[in-house]
């Protein structure tokens, strides 16, 4: 522990004394960014000082500045649907003016966590997909992992997030995919596992998912993948953002799982009196308003939420807030402070009836509630050090506190997950290099954990190197010094390196080898409960950190062929002829990727004790294949979206296939914008589960079909949609015995003023 | 408007439209009988084997009556099952079991438990049938009338059974 203290103390004595180094005077780059076509300005853009770590966005009016202490500097402009443009800036000039052309490729917004720093996607040697702020409003989740899990590579079971197979389902202990929000990790500290709840889904402006070891940068969790939610900036100017929705869920397919009567469309078949209050939906309202005070740009929103289920013990209410502040500190320094509220007083389901009441909970557990409060406080300081080092402070608060109110269980937990993170960016000639120091305390008070602490310190550094104007190379490593209660402690190593290689201007190939670990969660190791007959006990043997070697190649191609005006025949050649009347544009990914892991934690039965345990099980390894298509057509009229992924978790020890997992993934989805009006589907396949956790091991288990129809139309400030979430009723579950949602629709109003 | 558009969109649309419905996937266990059938709680006793592949209830409308052979179980329980449960959850002390069931005189409401090997069916043995409160050397038999639910067909599983061939052979050699 001693040597511990030493190495982080030296680490920021270097830090400082490169700071005193460094600091100098400043000057402004100042410009304007517009559309080359309307002369409009462009609000949002990224402007950035190539070979440095400065940047800036533009204003509401197109306006940016950027502090620097150069005599001279090569400027780059890019925004999504843009060509981006460098230009050269000389001290003493007034401005540079940058005017944007407009482009046919589909292009990605720049990401920030495949490095923690901006860059583009086609620089990333790891797998990165983006959900844009369009896919999820055209989508209307009430939560954000809705959306997530119309990307091949994710699913989400019972909230628990599985990027490529990597988690399957772990009863909700201990996840294998790290959640940011906006950089700082959103995991509960307890079981480590994710509460969408607290991410208001009208503020997501982009979701970042890294798919593969993030171990290296992000530690313990981010074993097979991170998802990185960034919400919206504050805006420069006043605005007011509303969204309400309501929803009714239809009957289930089969007469016999017709619970209640109080199916609005089992009332209209029967021919009944409506009762619109007692019928079985949802509502919800966002309201959020942004403007600027002084210099700080803040934005605060409210969310409510409420459900009857379209199950027994399915209801719900939920509160959400956020408050973020974002302000200038001096030339070179950025604050952001944002905190976050939710109350979520839900009904529980562990287990449905039976196959033939699927939606009604045995008799004993009707009317088993939770009552689970989160908060969090996150602060984010950058600071310009010079042309070349860039500092960002993080420091973060996040609790959790449940309490179960079940007829046999009155478990209850508060958790605290404090934490802090120091990184230095630093740009030199041909690299990049992010270094930075991190610390998590995690503490609960509990009934069914007992009083427990768990603490984590990391040290981290990754260079990125730019070989040739073709060739990039990353290589880094992380130290992990992890510490449970007062039983045991551990050390990782994970380094991780990676190539990408652009042959020709809009090709890149990539390929990657990561080590990934995951520490036991408090939960795993702690647990002692007994909750509708099962039992769990704790495990004080499961010391050892999962671990897990990651390789995956790919590639990346995007392509355009705008219109050009020729007159092509369709007789004459077919291809080129569709080339000219369709314009296409698209981005094709490819994937490769192999993960094999080591002392992987499960859960299993302890005969001895006639209870549930977490233990260590032996080796596993999970390959696969993985493809991305995005296509637009007839200039945005229609565009596509296809992915498929191919996976192949097996238990090494026994050959059998890791349980919770479908070989075979598929989304599918269509958009079609005619002026105003637009529509568009999703579809969903998986595969059957193959193996599941030996309890229920013999029930039935069928592939996932699922269809979305979502449609809208823009009128003023308004947009209204209308949805229908699993358009033909299909059934379904992705853990033993509950059922997913039947079929339902959505009415959305949604406006800005 | 372009003329492709229509092609494009009946070919993007024609996969949705057609091939997305696959029916509506799980489907109740056993066809809807208006209810009919019957309920109770099952006890267990004894530590649940790790070699337990599932435990169900079964309702047989004969008690087998002269067998001997536990491994001649299986033939029997497939001659006469007239109802099986859904899989009771592993490990549990307790269960309330639903079983829909046809109108009918039925001898045999009995836990059964097969054993996790490849033929697990043949590996069939009884953990506990019904019996009545004032005779417990034979099972009580059970009447369903039509739409009605017979409650309280409480059952006691043991465990033990297993090392003892199930109860009724023991029955059936004395």
């Amino acid at each position: 522990m001693k040597n511990i203290a030493a190495v982080i103390i030296t680490f920021l004595l270097f830090f400082s004394t490169m700071l005193k180094a460094e600091h100098q005077s400043t000057g402004l780059i100042r410009g304007v960014v517009k559309d080359k076509k309307t002369g409009e300005p462009l609000i949002g853009v990224n402007v950035i000082v190539k070979g440095t770590v400065l940047g800036a966005s533009t204003d509401k009016n197109g306006r940016f500045s950027i502090p620097v202490s150069l005599k001279k500097a090569v400027v780059e402009a890019s925004m999504i649907g843009y060509i981006k443009s460098v230009k050269v800036w000389e001290k003493g000039q007034k401005e540079i003016v940058f005017k944007l052309k407009q482009t046919a490729l589909l292009q990605e917004p720049l990401i920030v966590t495949a490095t923690k720093s901006k860059k583009y996607i086609e620089n990333s040697p790891v797998s990165i997909e983006v959900v844009k702020r369009r896919d999820i409003e055209k989508r209307n989740p009430v939560t954000i992992d809705e959306v997530l899990t119309t990307t091949s590579s994710v699913r989400v079971i019972d909230g628990q997030l599985d990027v490529r197979g990597s988690t399957g389902f772990n009863w909700s202990a201990g996840s294998r995919v790290l959640l940011l929000v906006d950089g700082h990790p959103m995991i509960s500290g307890d079981a480590g596992s994710i509460n969408w709840d607290l991410i208001p889904v009208d503020e997501v402006d982009r979701v970042e998912i890294m798919k593969g070891a993030g171990s290296a940068l992000y530690g313990s969790n981010a074993m097979a993948g991170v998802v990185n939610v960034i919400t919206k900036e504050p805006s420069d100017v006043s605005k007011t953002r509303i969204k309400t929705y309501i929803g009714i869920y239809d009957e289930p397919a089969y007469e016999s799982w017709v619970w209640t009567g109080r199916f609005l469309p089992g009332m209209i078949k029967r021919g009944e009196n409506i009762n619109l209050k007692s019928a079985l939906g949802f509502k919800g309202v966002d309201i959020t308003h942004t403007r600027h005070i002084g210099k700080a740009g803040v934005l605060l929103s409210f969310g409510q939420k409420q459900s009857t289920g379209y199950q027994q013990n399915g209801d719900f209410v939920k509160y959400n807030a956020l408050l973020k502040v974002k302000m200038p500190v001096g030339q070179r320094g950025h604050l952001e402070i944002s905190g976050q509220l939710a109350n979520n007083n839900h009904s529980d389901i562990i287990q449905w009836k039976s196959q033939n009441s699927p939606l009604e909970v045995p008799e004993d557990e009707l009317g088993n509630r939770v009552i689970y409060k989160k908060k969090s406080l996150f602060a984010t300081y950058k600071y310009l050090v010079s042309k070349k080092w860039a500092l960002t402070g993080k420091a973060q608060w996040y609790r959790c506190d449940w309490e179960n109110f079940f007829s046999d269980n009155r478990d209850y937990a508060v958790t605290d997950r404090t934490g802090f993170e120091v990184q230095a960016d630093y740009v030199s000639g041909a690299h990049s290099v992010t270094t930075g120091i991190e610390g998590t305390y995690y503490k609960t008070n509990s009934l069914i954990y007992g009083n427990r602490f768990v603490y984590d310190l990391a040290l981290y550094a990754e260079d990125e190197i730019a070989v040739s104007k073709r060739i990039r190379a990353i290589i880094g490593t992380r130290y992990d010094y992890h510490v449970i209660d007062v039983i045991s402690q551990d050390q990782q190593i994970s380094p991780r390196t990676g190539l990408i290689f652009k042959p020709w201007k809009y090709t890149s190939l990539r390929a990657s080898v990561g080590h990934g670990f995951r520490a036991p969660s408090i939960a795993e190791v702690f647990a002692n409960t007994s909750v509708s007959g099962f039992r769990v006990v704790g495990n004080p043997d499961l010391n050892k950190a999962e671990r897990s070697w990651n390789f995956e190649t790919g590639i990346r191609q995007t392509m355009a062929f705008p219109a050009n005006g020729s007159d092509a025949k369709f007789s004459a050649n077919p291809f080129k002829w569709f080339l000219q009347k369709a314009s296409p544009a698209f981005i094709l990914d490819l994937s490769v990727f192999w993960m094999r892991y080591k002392n992987m934690i499960d859960v299993t039965m302890n005969p001895e004790k006639q209870a549930f345990q977490f233990v260590n099980l032996g080796k596993a390894r999970n390959s696969g294949v993985e493809v991305l298509l995005k296509t637009v057509l007839f200039d945005n009229f229609l565009s596509t979206n296809l992915g498929y992924t191919y996976l192949d978790p097996k238990d090494i020890e026994t050959g059998k296939m890791l349980n919770y997992r479908s070989r075979h993934r598929l989304t599918a989805g269509f958009d079609v914008n005619i002026n105003n009006f637009s529509f568009g589907m999703d579809y969903k396949y998986a595969s059957r589960i193959e193996e599941v956790v030996n309890i229920y091991n013999s029930d039935e288990r069928v592939p996932v079909y699922v269809t979305d129809f979502r449609s809208g139309y823009k009128f003023s400030h308004f947009r209204i949609n209308f949805d229908i979430k699993n358009l033909f009723n299909y059934h379904y579950v992705l853990r033993q015995r509950y059922l997913e949602p039947v079929r339902h629709f959505v009415i959305t109003l949604r406006g800005e003023l | 408007m372009n003329k492709l558009i229509p092609v494009f969109l009946f070919i993007i649309l024609s996969p949705f439209l057609f091939t997305c419905y696959n029916g509506h996937g799980l489907s109740p266990f056993v066809s809807e009988l208006n209810g009919t059938g019957i309920k109770g709680h099952i006890t267990f006793t004894g530590k649940w084997p790790d070699s337990t592949k599932e435990v169900r209830v079964a309702v047989l409308d004969k008690y087998p009556e002269g067998i001997s052979d536990p491994d001649s179980l299986m033939g029997f329980v497939l001659n006469n099952l007239i109802a099986l449960s859904d899989t009771i959850p592993r490990f549990v002390n307790e269960y309330d079991y639903f079983i829909t069931a046809e109108e009918g005189f039925y001898e045999w409401v009995v836990v059964v438990w097969f054993p996790d090997i490849p033929l697990y069916l043949f590996g069939v043995r009884e953990l506990g049938a019904y019996y009545s409160s004032t005779d417990d050397t034979k099972p009580c038999p059970v009447y369903i009338s039509k739409g009605s639910v017979i409650s309280g067909i409480d059952i006691t599983a043991d465990f033990k059974n297993l090392e003892n061939n199930a109860p009724f052979f023991k029955r059936n050699k004395k």
